[in-house]
């Protein structure tokens, strides 16, 4: 991939953001005098725009070696301070591995990604891990919430990283283009430059496609964060399994519906029961794995099962086309608004009672199957159905 | 593609040995050669490293169809716990084939069991080579001693001071409440250690627990340890073992 190709290896390398990189550099000076308050720097800035290849880049020209770790994967209290508890100042094996006596720079990337509740004590655990080991911490973030982030706002420097302007893609295309010895057209050039958005990683991944001979008409802007539709037309048209990997890798805040959808899908398709009580069983287990995953908050998991349920997908897709709708025993989650929300409590209520079943169970199990009959428009025909059906 | 078949006499090793490995990382990048099945790694916040190797003759049957080696990264800990289960079992059984996603484990008598386990083949994976340094002392000890010393000094800090010189060593932990205890051995009086060679007097801490619980899991398979270390060098902990097996442990020093 030319995204790891020609990551940048010298700060002088990385493109754009010019202010917030010496910010970097001036906060970095007085943290080596103790001239600061905050513990570390915190990068803020949407995927793609250079802020691992920024701390990368400032380690190799500035000496540091650099201790990766991406949050998503040590969430929890327990798991940060296994891996990570023994940090202390200036002491890692790298020193004496031919690498020359490089300080440690722990980088710890998708912190956006620690939730203040399901992974409690995780944030302040960071936080002291970072205070004993004093070494020199950066932290990066796609977005920043107020609230949630509190700690890490009140304890880091915040530095806002943007996304790169057209004029500064198409400097780095042209010389990717010039390393490469390949040429493209200027308005090609233009093109990816306003298709990415800012975002380096994609007009990179969008130059080696267009040379590989893909026109860029044809290229979605981003696949990340991508309208749902897009995401089940974009998987359906993926030509091999390394697509459809990157698409659910981008977009897992869907995994939950895809999984649903797939499930319906292979119901719906008429195919010979064996191949459909096998493929179904496949997807089960996929489901499983997500579900445990989710639950135990494993991260770790995601490489094993990103290429699994990429595989499942790809030869899916040679049996049954993804249909882009909402499967019928998904409508809970529309129900978003409140009112509309303690109205359904309500329906439960009554209806759990005058069947005799736990809400649960009949929101899972009766509800999905009966929605159209039991949807009516107004509250009072629900009790007159009740009443009329079951007494 | 690939199998490896464990004898009776060797489960309980392995499982020790994997014990250890899952102490430095959640997911293992071993590596399978025609020559043998190894791991060589740093954990997360690099401070630490296992260098580990079982070759071909270790195992009952040994085959891997390919002339280079190839890295698989399996979740350790699973891999822990599935074979600590079979640890009764006649033989074990570690296979998978070309294009597969994952490692299986089979074990037959008292009755047969298999596990499966997600695996990745890491192809960007590069080697990793071991730590060059200019130790300045070396001494073997007893690992059921040096197991007893680390349990003695975890009870004052996390963090141990060894120093050596002429012919003695001296292990010590020290915390900023004013809590303080120490052990002392000499050469030839104190049997626990076996041999000591100084180029020149060291003295460096390390982090108490990293070693604590590598040496409580390797001292079931090893009974005499040689530690090599340096002021301000790291530590090295190479465990006698038998024929086939190798693990060393390397600790970066802590700098105060």
């Amino acid at each position: 991939m030319w995204v790891e190709k020609y990551r940048p290896k010298q700060v002088d390398e990385v493109i754009g953001n010019e202010s917030a990189k010496l910010e970097f550099i001036e906060w970095v000076k007085l943290w080596k005098k103790g001239k600061t308050r905050e513990l570390g720097i915190l990068l803020v800035g949407p995927a793609g725009i250079g802020k691992t290849s920024w701390v990368h880049a400032f380690a190799n020209t500035f000496g540091y070696v650099v201790i990766e770790t991406n949050a998503s994967d040590y969430r929890s209290k327990k798991a940060l301070e296994d891996r990570l508890g023994h940090l202390y100042k200036a002491s890692t094996l790298d020193s004496f591995m031919g690498k020359g006596r490089r300080e440690p720079l722990l980088f710890l990337d998708e912190v956006d990604g620690i939730d203040p509740k399901a992974d409690s004590g995780a944030i302040p655990t960071l936080i002291s891990i970072i205070k004993s080991s004093r070494i020199l911490t950066v932290l990066a973030a796609n977005v920043l919430d107020q609230k949630q982030h509190k700690l890490l706002i009140e304890n880091f420097k915040i530095i806002n990283f943007n996304p790169l302007t057209p004029r500064q893609i198409i400097i780095l295309l042209k010389r990717i283009l010039y390393l490469e010895g390949a040429t493209v057209e200027n308005q090609v050039l233009n093109d990816i430059a306003v298709k990415s958005k800012g975002d380096a990683r994609a007009a990179i991944n969008m130059l080696q496609a267009v040379l590989m001979g893909i026109s860029i008409g044809s290229m979605g802007i981003t696949i990340e964060n991508l309208p749902y539709d897009v995401l089940l037309k974009r998987l359906s048209e993926a030509v091999d399994k390394g697509e459809v990997s990157m698409l659910i890798q981008s977009n897992l805040n869907y995994l939950e519906d895809l999984i649903e959808t797939i499930s319906d899908s292979i119901n719906r398709s008429g195919l010979d029961i064996k191949l459909t009580a096998l493929l179904l069983n496949e997807l089960s287990e996929l489901d499983m794995m997500w579900r445990r995953i989710n639950r135990e908050r494993k991260w770790s998991l995601l490489k094993y099962f990103i290429p699994n349920i990429s595989d499942f997908i790809f030869k899916l897709k040679k049996y049954i086309s993804f249909e882009p709708r909402i499967t019928e025993y998904r409508f809970q989650l529309f129900i978003r608004n409140r009112k509309v929300r303690e109205q359904r409590e309500e329906m439960l209520n009554l209806l759990s009672n005058t069947f005799h079943l736990s809400k649960r169970k009949f929101m899972t199990e009766v509800l999905p199957y009966r929605y159209n009959e039991l949807v009516i428009d107004e509250w009072r025909d629900l009790q007159k159905w009740c009443s009329r059906m079951y007494g | 593609m690939f199998k490896a078949l464990i004898g009776e006499d060797k489960i309980k090793r392995v499982i020790r040995f994997f014990n250890a490995i899952e102490r430095i990382t959640d997911e293992a990048c071993f590596w399978i050669s025609e020559s043998s099945f190894s791991f060589r790694d740093l954990d997360a916040a690099r401070i630490s490293m296992i260098d580990f190797e079982l070759t071909n003759e270790y195992f009952l049957e040994y085959n891997f169809a390919k002339e280079e080696k190839i890295p698989i990264r399996i979740p350790i800990d699973k891999l822990a716990d599935y074979i600590k289960l079979c640890r009764n079992a006649k033989e074990i059984e570690f296979y998978f084939e070309e294009g597969d996603n994952s490692f299986k484990i089979k074990s037959v008598e008292p009755y047969q069991r298999t596990f499966s386990l997600p695996m990745m083949i890491n192809e960007d994976k590069k080697e990793t080579g071991v730590p060059n340094v200019p130790f300045k002392a070396t001494f073997k000890i007893t690992t059921s001693s040096f197991k007893e010393i680390l349990n003695q000094l975890k009870l004052i800090e996390d963090r141990i001071i060894i120093k050596v010189e002429n012919n003695a060593v001296t292990f010590s932990s020290k915390s900023e409440e004013g809590f303080e205890s120490s052990v002392l051995l000499r050469y030839p009086e104190h049997i626990e250690l076996m041999a000591i060679a100084v180029e020149e007097p060291s003295t460096a801490s390390y982090n108490l627990k990293s070693i604590l619980n590598i040496v409580k899991e390797l001292s079931g398979n090893s009974g005499v340890a040689t530690i090599q270390l340096g002021t301000n060098l790291p530590l090295k902990i190479d465990f006698e073992l038998i024929e086939n097996e190798k693990f060393i442990y390397y600790l970066a020093p802590r700098a105060e």
